[in-house]
Formats: structure tokens, sequence, C-alpha cells
């Protein structure tokens, strides 16, 4: 169950690969504890303990980064 | 304001462009350029420049209009020339004869052994096998460039190197080019002589004044920085090559050379260790950023600096470099000079950190001291740091094939072609530049990082932002146009 | 979906068609961006023709900062647009170019190429290759029968008298060269700089 102080992120599976979202959950574990689950049309990415943080930024944008690089 | 609507895109060959101050600068593949207003760049766009005007002949005859005249084998020639160092196979061969030093420099890449060390030197068995197999390059070129640790302290393997290199060049019939990175402080008269009557060109590092350089690096006979014996060294080869060039009446005699590190200690002194340069009798100078290879990584928060920082420097170095030219002191800023043969003269410079693809492995192979071979000099110095993936074989067991065709040397090409890299893919720049994936692997853990995000980048970006602006001012342009002369 | 501007969040949030600004596009924008601002893309609504970018500033920005990364963006937009097209445009002649001067090069880069073009050279047997080898290993020979220990006697280019401690190139016409000294003479020369002192 997501606490409050946490993140959700929803990236649509159109414009975020769901497989290089995971990857770079995978490498963001270092930093944070990440959940990500398949949901219908998107990929739901939950960020513990977050805050006012950046790291939900800037997972977004590493996402974003992997899902370009690919292509 | 261009409408996106009104592009007429049939018109257009592919081009890349960019905003730089207030005009647009666009290039072509064959590394053509030119700077259009804001007005001509929408009339180029929607097709609607005066046909006969010399801006639209210009711009046919540069290759960024096609018209049904267009000849795609001229532009082909011209794409050759422009990377034509591609085509040739290795010719840059770096002799890694001992990890031996005297020295300690904060920045070295090399991560070195002690003066004495026993167990890291080049065998005469390894250097003759690494001859031969430089040999089998097709390459018209060879090159050969001994680097260490201290090359002179591997002194007998050197010159059986240079002499047998020459020996099987007899018959190869190649353009042979034999080149010495040196601290300088072991060369004394005979090392000098032979060195000179072979011809063999001499480069060193030499980081300024001595307030900058004893800083930077250091002797480990425990005298503190090595500027006295440096300079005194300068002197002396300058002083012999400048005698052989009196008696030379035929043929090319290199000048010494000498290598900038930039480093922290350097940031505030840029017009200091150019005067310090001028006043040692040198005529040029290669401002280098440091890079992420051996002792560097240690010491990164003693030197370390910025991008940013840097760029402020190096833009300051070349400011006075270029009103010291302007003023009638010939002087030239090699790393600038590098970019420019391609930008002025559309011309490959055959300097593999600015080429897509990188020199790994398809322009230069490494020969370490123990008969490893690897991509390149990074390459070697990255399995130092336990990095052991750009390693291609050993010169004893491998077969030319075997070490040129190698998924190795396939994964450097990826990794360094412009054209993999989301964003270089489309940058104005990509005719001219080009990236390392090594140093991208040590810094960055990837050889396909943020492009963006990355400090070679920015600092490749400013250079060309930095040489374009000048362009479009004709004194700078004639300043340019001198150092390729 | 009208623009957004969230000051608290140090954002801004608007809509791009993808009718007009293909995907691949987008993508272009956001990488020019991406390393100095945080970027979000959704897609808000049932119509997937539409996306939503947000922009959030990775330095705290004002109001009017915040409004201007739209427009830069939409400029941006513009630009891969046009980069977009023209290189999809091209592609099979950036094609022809590249192959041929590549085709043109293999063809001429190797002096001792077969005739299949090969740029690497067989290792079985080629008689001129066995020719070649024979060569080098009798000149490898009479290398090593060469001593190279007296090299530095020889002085050919008398680079050894240049670089001694006391030699000095006048700049003038012709240089200088300054004789090896002896012991004797080194000795005498101190003493004289001592007198002069």
């Amino acid at each position: 169950m997501p606490k409050r102080s946490d993140t959700i992120l929803r990236l649509p599976r159109a414009l975020y690969d769901p497989r290089l979202v995971e990857a770079a959950a995978t490498e963001f574990a270092e930093v944070a504890e990440i959940a990500v689950v398949r949901r219908g049309n998107h990929t739901e990415v939950a960020i513990a303990g977050t805050g006012d943080g950046t790291v939900p930024s800037e997972f977004a944008n590493y996402a974003l980064f992997l899902t370009i690089q690919s292509r | 304001m261009i409408s996106a609507a009104k592009i007429r895109y049939k018109n257009l060959a592919n081009f890349r462009f960019t905003k730089l101050g207030e005009k647009y600068l666009l290039t072509t593949d064959t590394g053509r350029w030119v700077f259009l207003s804001e007005g001509e760049f929408k009339g180029f766009l929607e097709g609607t420049l005066p046909r006969k005007a010399p801006l639209y002949e210009r711009l046919v005859a540069d290759g960024f209009i096609r018209t049904k005249d267009s000849d795609v084998s001229e532009q082909a020639s011209r794409y050759l020339e422009l990377n034509a160092s591609l085509a040739q196979g290795p010719s840059l061969f770096i002799f890694v004869l001992t990890l031996q030093c005297n020295h300690r420099c904060l920045y070295c890449q090399v991560t070195p052994e002690k003066k004495g060390a026993e167990g890291f030197d080049m065998s005469r068995e390894t250097a003759k096998k690494s001859v031969d197999l430089a040999f089998r390059s097709p390459s018209r070129h060879i090159g050969i460039e001994f680097q260490g640790g201290e090359p002179l302290l591997n002194w007998s393997v050197l010159k059986y190197v240079v002499k047998y290199a020459k020996a099987v060049n007899k018959t190869a019939g190649r353009e042979l080019k034999i080149s010495l990175v040196t601290n300088l402080t072991l060369m004394d008269e005979e090392k000098l002589a032979f060195l000179i009557r072979e011809g063999v060109s001499i480069g060193c590092s030499f980081d300024g004044p001595d307030y900058v350089h004893d800083r930077n690096r250091i002797c480990l006979d425990g005298k503190g920085g090595s500027y006295k014996p440096v300079v005194k060294s300068v002197k002396k080869v300058q002083d012999a090559l400048a005698l052989k060039k009196l008696r030379t009446k035929k043929g090319f005699v290199d000048n010494l050379n000498a290598i900038l590190t930039t480093t922290r200690f350097s940031l505030p002194y840029p017009k200091e260790i150019v005067d310090e340069y001028l006043a040692r009798g040198f005529d040029n100078i290669f401002i280098r950023p440091l890079s992420p290879f051996g002792l560097q990584r240690q010491t990164i928060d003693i030197i370390g600096y910025t991008a940013e920082e840097f760029i402020a420097f190096y833009e300051k170095a070349l400011d006075y470099v270029l009103e010291l030219n302007l003023a009638g002191t010939p002087f030239v800023e090699r790393n600038a000079a590098l970019a420019l043969k391609r930008i002025l003269k559309y011309k490959d410079a055959s300097y593999y950190e600015m080429r897509s693809l990188c020199g790994a492995g398809i322009g230069q192979l490494a020969f370490n001291y123990d008969g490893k071979v690897y991509t390149c000099d990074e390459g070697r110095m990255a399995d130092r740091m336990g990095h052991e993936n750009f390693r291609l074989g050993a010169v004893r067991s491998e077969r030319y094939d075997d070490v040129i065709d190698n998924e190795v040397t396939r994964t450097m090409c990826l990794g360094s072609s412009l054209d993999n890299q989301a964003g270089c893919a489309d940058c104005v720049y990509k005719p001219y530049c080009g990236i390392c994936p090594l140093a991208n692997f040590i810094e960055y853990g990837t050889i396909f990082p943020q492009i963006p995000n990355t400090d070679r980048h920015k600092i490749n970006k400013a250079l060309f932002d930095y040489l374009f602006t000048k362009l479009q001012d004709e004194k700078y342009g004639r300043v340019f146009e001198s150092w390729l002369a | 979906m009208k623009t957004s501007v969230d000051t608290k969040n140090n954002s801004v949030t608007f809509s791009v068609s993808t009718k007009i600004y293909p995907k691949e596009v987008v993508y272009k924008a956001c990488y020019v961006f991406i390393d100095r601002m945080y970027i979000l893309l959704d897609i808000p609504g049932k119509n997937r023709d539409v996306i939503s970018v947000t922009l959030k500033g990775k330095t705290t920005l004002t109001k009017k900062g915040i409004g201007k990364l739209e427009g830069e963006f939409m400029n941006e937009l513009l630009n891969s647009l046009v980069r977009e097209n023209v290189s999809k445009r091209n592609r099979k002649v950036l094609e022809q170019i590249v192959g041929g001067a590549m085709g043109a090069a293999l063809g001429v880069s190797d002096p001792n190429a077969g005739e299949t073009g090969d740029i690497f050279q067989a290792e079985a047997g080629r008689d001129e290759a066995k020719e070649i080898e024979a060569a080098v290993e009798a000149l490898r020979r009479e290398l090593e029968a060469i001593d190279t220990e007296d090299d530095y006697e020889k002085d050919m280019l008398g680079i050894r008298t240049v670089v001694a401690e006391s030699a000095v190139l006048d700049g003038a016409d012709s240089p200088k060269v300054a004789k090896p000294k002896t012991k004797a003479a080194k000795q005498s020369q101190k003493k004289s700089h001592a007198k002069k002192k």
C-alpha cells in the first residue's frame, strides 16, 4: 500500500517503453524503493518516501531517455 | 516566422541546422556549412530563394539544395575526403614500452609503476610481433607512437622497434612515421642523438609556468615538480632540431610539440600558460581537458572542475591566442586546428577523438608491454583500472583478421557512431565531431550515455560554437586559415 | 487542453498534437531539453493524438520563466519536425553517398588487395607474401647482427656536440657549434667563472 509520502508515476505505455521503465527501476533501486506494475495502458511506478525530492522527476527523465535512446 | 506548412522538402538535401546568435548555421554530411539570416533560412525552406542569386547557386553547389542535376558521385567523393581515414584501416599503433615511470603526475591516465619495478617492460620478442602485426594493416600510413609510463625507461626496445620497423618498411614501402611521447626528464645526449638521427618525432607534456607545472607533474626522486629539468630538456631538443633543419635539404623535420593537460591549478592562468609556451620557443599548444582514466579517478577532488569551468578557461586561452595572431605572433591551438581542418578544408584530420566512427580498433591499436592488444591507448588504460572489456587479444596468438574482425571492435564502432546516439544524429556539428565510447563507459558506466549531459558533449559543442561564431568575422577566418597553411 | 502554469511545482503543462508533430518529433524535442528540465509525457484523454507535455525547471524559476519553457519547447518542436522530415526524405540518397564513398575507398585502400578486394590479407600462402616474409627475415637477421650500442659514437649529424652543456646557438647565419669540453677545459672554465664573481 503506497504511503502518503510516496510518489506514483503513471507512464503511458505508448510513450514510455515498459521494459525500459523496469530497467530504469532496477538502476534506481540503489537510491529509492521502487515498485513497478503494469496496469492497463500505463506502467505505474511507486517511489517510496520521496516527499518533495527530485527522485521521481529524475526517474521519469531517465525512463524517457532510455525510451528515446532505444529508438 | 517559419511555417511548417510552407516548407518544400522536395528540393532540400540532407542538412542539419541550429540558431547561433542571430543567424542560422547549416551543415551538410560532406562538411559544407553556411550562415543564413532568418529571412534567407525561411526562403531556403520554402523554396522561394531567387534562382539566379549567388546564395541559391552556392546552396546548390554545396549540396544544401537538390536539383535534377545534383551529382551523387560528387557528394560521395566529398564525403570520402572528409572521412578518408575511415576507409584506410588502422594507421596508428601505440607501443606501450613500459609502465615504469619516474613521475607521479596527478592526472596520469596510466596508473604507472615506480621506476625500477620489474615485469612491466615490453620484450624484444613482443615488440617484433607487434611491428609485424602493425604492418599487416592495409593502410598506406603506419604511425608508431611510443607511450608508457615513461618510454625512455625501456630504451633498448625503443631502439629495436625503430630499427626493425624501418627494416620491415624497406619492403613494405609505407609512409612510416615514428613518434615518442615522453616527460623529457630522462633525455640525455645519447638518446637525443639517436632520436634526431632516426627522425623520431618527440612530444612532451608541459603545463605552463612552474607554479602550475610543478603542482601537476611531480618527480619521484623527491625533488618536487619537474619544471626545471623539463625546461632544460626542451631547450636541448629544440636546439638539436634547429640544427637538423639547417642541415636537412629535403624532407620534413618535425618540431618538438607539447600538450597541456588542464587541471584546477591551470584555470586561473590561461594567458600565463600561453605566454610560458611562447617563452619556451613553442609556436603551438594543445589544450586538453582531463580524461577519466588512471590516477585522475583518485585525484579528481583536487584537480577536477566542471565542463563549464574548463570551457571558460579554454575560451580565454583561445581569445588570447587569437589576439596574439592578430598582433603578428603566429601561434596555433592544435585542438582547434584539428577541428578547423574539417571545417575549412573539408578534409579528414585523422584525429580519432573527433571522428564518427572513432579509431578504436579500426584506426588505431595499442600493443601493451605484456603483448596484449587493445582497441586503443585508452583501452589498455581501462584494463589497468580493472575493465578488460576492450582487449582484442594478444600479439603472440592472434591473426590480424581476428584482432580486427572482433566483437569488441564492432561494439566500439556502434558506440562511437554519431548516427547511433540520440541527439548526435541531428546535431549541426555532426560532420566535425566525435565520441569516445571508452571514456563514456568509464565515466558513465555505458557506451550510450545521455549525450547532452556529458562533459565531453558540452566541451565539444562549446568549441564548435566558438569557432563558428568567430568564423563570422573575416579577420578570424584569416587567422584560422593560416593555421592550416 | 490549455496551457497550465504551476508555480508551486515550478512547471508548465501544455498539449501537442501528434497529427502535426509525430511522436518521434516530440521525442527529438524532449531529448534537446532533457539535461536541463524534467519532462513528463502523458496521454490525458481518450484522444491518443494528443500528448500532454509537462516541463519542470531543475532550478526554481519565476512565473515568466516557467511560461517561457513552453515557447522554447514549441520552437524546438518545429526544428525537430524539419530535421525529421529532411532526414526521412534524404535517407536513401545519403546511403548512396556513404556507400559510394566507402566502396570507392575499399577499392583503392590496399595496394596488396586480392581480386576480391578483401582488405585483410589472408594468412594462407600467397607467393608474394612469402617473398616479402623471406626478405624481412633476412633483414631481421642482418639487423640483429648490427651492434646498435655504438650508434651514439657515430654521431653523424653532430648532435652530441650541439647538446653539450655549453653549446649555444646564436641565431645567426650559421650556428656556433661548441666542441665537447675536456676535463681540463671544464676546470679552467670553473676557475674563470669564480674570478668574475
